[in-house]
């Protein structure tokens, strides 16, 4: 689907003949990248892409087929991109599209949204070692009621092991003093 | 004869009217040449209106007929907070409309929010006609990047209302950002911190070549330099009342006068160490004589006073890096967007906050009318490729049992998007569903902002749990959205896209637009 489309009736052509396709083809084929793409080349498809088929490119359209086609392709692409972007949501996906129903899972739905969610909650402690034992200590502040030691712990963990959510998440807790 | 079309800056203090010509973008003044405009529309009360700097200073002298920050009430409902704290402090009458709306009432007529906007819009639209000698009438208008779906309708109403035809809403930020042409060959991450008169936006976007993406975006759109001129006047009052002069708040006519000073000495403290404030004839003693206010007020007074809401800005700052994943030192240039944004102390913060120095070298106050031009032009080219790719600033929900509502596409997330959900009825042969969106960041719908309401039926009676309804919102790129309703075994769906705008109806818009044309506006400027 990256093909250099230059020729205006050509892009018109294509852009049909993509949106025919769309229900057919995994958000990793919409995007034109591999499975293991990188964060930087799901973000480069879906740029490349969102600049042929933007809805502004047509604005002035006068063929409303051509205008509906054009918003098709590029809200599937931005629904492409949210999912791919996201760590869980992509390795959701990954398995949904790998197992017996990929006809019915190319568009990411809402069982598998609620999927995403539940293991994003999961994913709690922090991978390194420095930083786990810090969360934990923390922990432990909270329970005491020491909220300034936790805070120290957990400033702590977020540098050894920055953004992890679980960190974060007391990290905002304890801020509101609660 | 080349088609222009404007670009439109309408903010709570002031507006601004850019177009393209040739190929560069430029602010259009008024025949006094005047670059902004006073966001003041002022009744004669013989059907002609006076729009900009002239009506300003009928603040004063007309305060119950001029209409001043009407943007604060671009579809707020009558019970919000907002509305409330404007009642408070307008000298102008608010009244309640149809549906929790409200109205400003100037003698026996109540005008809509967005009919006073279209007073103002159709102002530039004279300024840029008489300029370029030809009929203009279509325009992208630009809205705080935090405006809510109801707001955002507001404005594209106004714009309506004034016999426009609105190509684009777009969001401040990213208006600005077009203007300042950053990313000419390069990949660059460009943090956009606007502090206009009445609002507070941040946007951090990628921009490479002609591809503009934003990341996230968060504001406060209860914070601007109005707050800053607030802190101002209260110091005031306080120095009146202790000097012997008695508490002047309440009254009309002192306030505005003390409010018109607050911001004569913000401005000129941007420049100055310290000012010499004089208000004349602020009240009068028992044996009526009058009594002026005169006082020092120095830089670091302003400072004192206002450094917590500075330090606000910063926890909305703190909120849009986390959306976008990144830290402070991972951009590359922050821009300054909005007149407030000259003041010192707002500039040495944000510099210190970035670790960077910000860019200045667009003018503050004209960069977002600019950028605005520069997306119109655009977009009457198709063969033009830059692209716009912005995020929606809130999650919009669905309202569920028990008072909860569900987020059916989150806060930066980009559009245009579409997602549907699909629920069941929850007791048996139910006829109707009641569907309300909202929109906010709670699973508690009463924290949340409602959109709208609408009854979906016309679907056969099943038992419950038995029936499907799909439920699609679809954001388009104008950020507003639609939401349609399907029963998923008959097909029966909602007969046409439903528009939430809690505010004016088709009919309301037309009428709106009919009235306006009957007021006439008379030049003003001058000042």
């Amino acid at each position: 689907m990256s093909d250099d489309v230059d020729d205006t009736s050509d892009w018109a052509e294509h852009a049909k003949q993509v949106v025919e396709q769309l229900d057919q083809i995994d958000y990793f084929e919409l995007l034109g990248v591999e499975n293991d793409a990188t964060l930087d080349e799901v973000r480069a498809g879906y740029r490349n892409l969102q600049q042929i088929y933007h809805p502004d490119r047509v604005f002035r359209g006068a063929d409303a087929a051509l205008v509906s086609a054009v918003e098709r392709i590029s809200k599937r692409l931005t629904e492409a991109y949210v999912v791919l972007r996201d760590p869980k949501r992509r390795d959701q996906y990954a398995k949904d599209i790998s197992g017996p129903d990929r006809e019915k899972k190319l568009r990411f739905g809402a069982d598998s949204e609620q999927q995403a969610a539940a293991d994003r909650k999961l994913q709690v402690m922090p991978s390194t070692p420095k930083a786990r034992t810090l969360f934990l200590n923390a922990k432990k502040a909270i329970e005491r009621g020491d909220l300034a030691s936790a805070a120290r712990d957990l400033r702590m963990a977020d540098m050894f092991e920055p953004n992890n959510p679980a960190v974060l998440e007391l990290i905002e807790r304890t801020g509101k003093g609660d | 004869m080349t088609e222009i079309a404007m670009g439109i800056d309408l903010g709570t203090s002031n507006t601004c009217v850019a177009i393209v010509r040739g190929d560069h973008a430029e602010v259009v003044p008024n025949e006094f040449g005047e670059p902004t405009h006073a966001s003041v529309v002022s009744f004669l009360g013989d059907g002609r209106v006076v729009v900009g700097n002239e009506a300003k200073r009928n603040i004063v002298v007309r305060p119950e007929s001029t209409v001043f920050s009407a943007k604060r009430l671009m579809g707020r409902l009558s019970f919000s907070e907002e509305v409330r704290k404007a009642r408070e402090r307008m000298p102008y009458a608010i009244v309640d409309g149809p549906e929790n709306s409200i109205r400003i009432k100037i003698g026996s007529e109540e005008y809509s929010p967005p009919e006073i906007g279209a007073l103002i819009l159709r102002e530039m639209r004279r300024i840029v006609e008489k300029t370029v000698g030809q009929p203009v009438n279509k325009a992208v208008i630009t809205v705080p990047a935090y405006f809510n779906d109801n707001q955002r309708n507001a404005t594209k109403d106004a714009g309506i209302i004034a016999g426009l035809d609105v190509l684009r809403i777009i969001n401040e930020p990213t208006a600005a950002a077009l203007a300042y042409g950053l990313g000419n060959h390069k990949k660059e991450r460009v943090a956009l911190y606007d502090l206009g008169g009445g609002t507070f936006d941040i946007s951090i976007l990628d921009i490479e070549d002609d591809l503009f993406e934003v990341l996230s975006t968060a504001g406060d759109t209860y914070l601007g330099g109005d707050d800053f001129d607030d802190r101002i006047v209260d110091n005031l009052l306080e120095r009146f009342k202790a000097g012997g002069g008695g508490d002047v708040r309440g009254q009309v006519h002192a306030m505005q006068k003390l409010r018109e000073a607050a911001e004569k000495a913000k401005i000129a403290l941007s420049e100055h160490e310290s000012v010499q404030v004089h208000v004349p004839l602020l009240a009068t003693d028992e044996s009526g004589y009058a009594l002026d206010l005169s006082t020092e007020f120095s830089r670091q007074d302003l400072n004192k006073m206002t450094i917590d809401l500075v330090q606000r800005t910063f926890k909305v700052c703190d909120e849009v890096l986390h959306g976008a994943g990144i830290g402070a030192s991972d951009v590359d240039q922050v821009v300054l967007v909005g007149g407030s944004t000259r003041i010192p102390l707002v500039r040495k913060s944000v510099q210190h906050y970035f670790g960077k120095a910000p860019l200045t070298n667009v003018n503050p106050d004209e960069v977002v009318a600019l950028g605005a031009a520069i997306q119109a032009h655009l977009l009457l080219d198709d063969a033009k490729s830059s692209v716009l790719l912005d995020v929606t600033p809130l999650s919009l929900r669905i309202g569920t049992v028990g008072g909860y509502t569900e987020s059916i596409i989150e806060r930066n997330t980009p559009v245009p998007i579409e997602r549907t959900r699909v629920f069941t009825t929850a007791t048996d042969n139910q006829a109707v569903v009641r569907i309300k969106v909202y929109q906010g960041e709670s699973n508690r719908a009463e924290e949340d902002t409602l959109l709208g309401e609408f009854e979906f039926s016309g679907f056969p009676p099943r038992l419950r749990g038995e029936t499907e309804v799909e439920v699609t919102f679809d954001i388009n790129t104008d950020g507003i959205l639609e939401v349609m309703a399907k029963e998923t075994q008959s097909g029966v769906r909602t007969g046409t896209r439903i528009n939430l705008s809690a505010g004016l109806s088709e009919q309301e818009v037309h009428e709106a637009a009919l009235r306006n044309e009957g007021l006439s506006l008379v030049s003003g400027g001058g000042a």
